[in-house]
């Protein structure tokens, strides 16, 4: 009896095993990889399937207007957003363009099923949200390798070369708005490169909204190679381009000039609830002040 | 005994290195199926006395400097230039030669970026990365690595200094 038992426990255990180790296998050992597409229906379609997820937003909070930042105090430059919640209707036009811009990948069924897409804006409750480029970041504090680092432009920037996939910063971001390359896009066909401009990530690497950081470098090279004092009037973020109401105004906080500047004035500035208190760069705009 | 596999394997491992070194840089030739024509630096820009930026166009301004189409070449060489016994062959050369003689892959990384027209704004010659008209002509690439960007960023290379903050060339 005791025998029978034991035989069981052993053949049990290995069928056990194996089926764990069946599931755990990376795909492209078992299938081909699948050709590569950059048919942008499939982005499209993938998206829709992102929209279709019910995150709660949570509570937004008044907040005072971001002024220079404490940790480069003599920079007079701070770059950022305003998303103007009275006229966004969530239409997530603003998805696809940060997409393209940034060629950021799709995912596999596996992931899409857990809702772990890769898109750097995220509907809540009909809100786009995307990092909110803290003052205060709370992501950099506990990157192991530096490479989420404040930039002295207001940017919470990202060096992908650096990043080792600890996923510090992603647990450390109370907005949730990091997102993981948890699978090989590129070995499973599922990224492109619509923008030249942009690198694509790697496998375990992190990556969130870069606030269209490309634009922002092309345009300070090219105003110091004139001579030029560089405020980044004329740049956008490619969101804020594609919305086709305008809600999105990208901008310089410390230019009175910026249309940032000029679309806050007298509005109600709020933030995140969860990220009260860390001097947030991209904001939101309800209501009159 | 293990030891002496191993550095007998290292050994030739660098030889066949070196070798392959010496056999892949061989300078800017105008190659076409059988008639290949060294391009010299130094007699366009020693002796002619041109500006890099007058074939690579950008280096001043843009942000890559390009190099010149065959086009570029014939705006000078229609006509011949000298009574040189090598403008016969020259000529017969670009005859044959791609509309774009030259191709290069540049070996800056994707996830980083490098403004030639704000270097040259600041007064780095080309040569500072590039190396001499020689080195050049002999096949020298330049091949910066990121510490001696910074070391020159941080102004130990007698510039003035520079950025250093990584979402300034990182991207
Ligand atoms: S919103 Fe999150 S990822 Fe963005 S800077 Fe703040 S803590 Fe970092
Ligand atoms: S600023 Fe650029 S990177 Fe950030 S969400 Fe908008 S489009 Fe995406």
């Amino acid at each position: 009896m005791d025998q029978s038992r034991r035989d069981f426990l052993k053949v049990a255990s290995l069928v056990l095993g194996g089926l764990a180790l069946w599931g755990c296998r990376r795909n492209k050992n078992f299938s081909p990889a699948p050709k590569a597409s950059s048919d942008i229906s499939l982005w499209k379609f993938e998206i829709k399937q992102a929209m279709r997820r019910n995150i709660p937003l949570g509570d937004l909070v008044p907040i005072k207007i971001p002024g220079p930042l404490p940790k480069f105090p003599k920079e007079i430059n701070r770059f950022g957003m305003a998303i103007d919640l009275d006229i966004c209707n969530g239409c997530g036009e603003c998805i696809l363009a940060c997409v393209l811009e940034n060629n950021i990948s799709r995912v596999n069924d596996c992931e899409a099923q857990k809702g772990r897409f890769m898109h750097w804006i995220e509907m809540r409750e009909g809100v786009p949200v995307m990092c909110s480029h803290c003052g205060d970041a709370p992501c950099e504090k506990v990157c192991p390798t530096g490479a989420a680092v404040a930039s002295p432009d207001g940017m919470s920037a990202m060096i992908y070369p650096r990043c080792i996939g600890s996923r510090y910063c992603g647990a450390n971001c109370p907005s949730k708005t990091r997102k993981f390359n948890y699978t090989d896009a590129r070995a499973e066909g599922l990224s492109a490169k619509f923008n030249p401009e942009v690198p694509l990530r790697n496998r375990g690497v992190m990556e969130k909204c870069s606030l269209c950081v490309q634009r922002l470098q092309n345009d300070r090279l090219l105003a110091k190679t004139l001579g030029k004092e560089w405020r980044g009037m004329g740049v956008q973020s490619a969101c804020a381009m594609a919305c086709p109401k305008k809600a999105i105004v990208f901008g310089n906080w410390l230019d009175s000039e910026s249309p940032l500047s000029q679309a806050v004035r007298g509005r109600g500035i709020y933030t995140l609830k969860s990220i009260q208190g860390l001097d947030p760069s991209v904001v939101y705009l309800v209501g009159r002040a | 005994m293990k030891g002496t596999l191993l550095l007998c394997f290292l050994g030739c491992f660098g030889i066949a290195l070196i070798a392959a070194d010496l056999f892949f840089s061989t300078g800017d030739v105008i190659a076409s199926k059988n008639k290949t024509i060294a391009f010299s630096h130094e007699l366009h820009g020693a002796n002619i006395g041109l500006d890099c930026t007058h074939c690579h166009t950008g280096a001043r301004l843009g942000y890559k400097a390009h190099f010149p189409s065959k086009q570029d070449c014939l705006d000078c060489h229609r006509l011949p230039l000298t009574d040189s016994a090598g403008i016969p062959k020259l000529d017969s050369a670009l005859q044959v030669a791609k509309a774009m003689p030259w191709q290069t892959e540049s070996r800056v990384p994707a996830h980083v970026i490098f403004h030639h027209g704000v270097h040259a704004k600041a007064n780095i010659s080309c040569e500072t990365c590039h190396g001499s008209i020689a080195e050049i002509d002999r096949g020298k690439r330049a091949s910066v690595k990121m510490g001696e960007c910074l070391a020159c960023h941080r102004g130990e290379k007698g510039f003035a200094p520079a950025a250093t903050d990584c979402a300034r060339c990182h991207r």
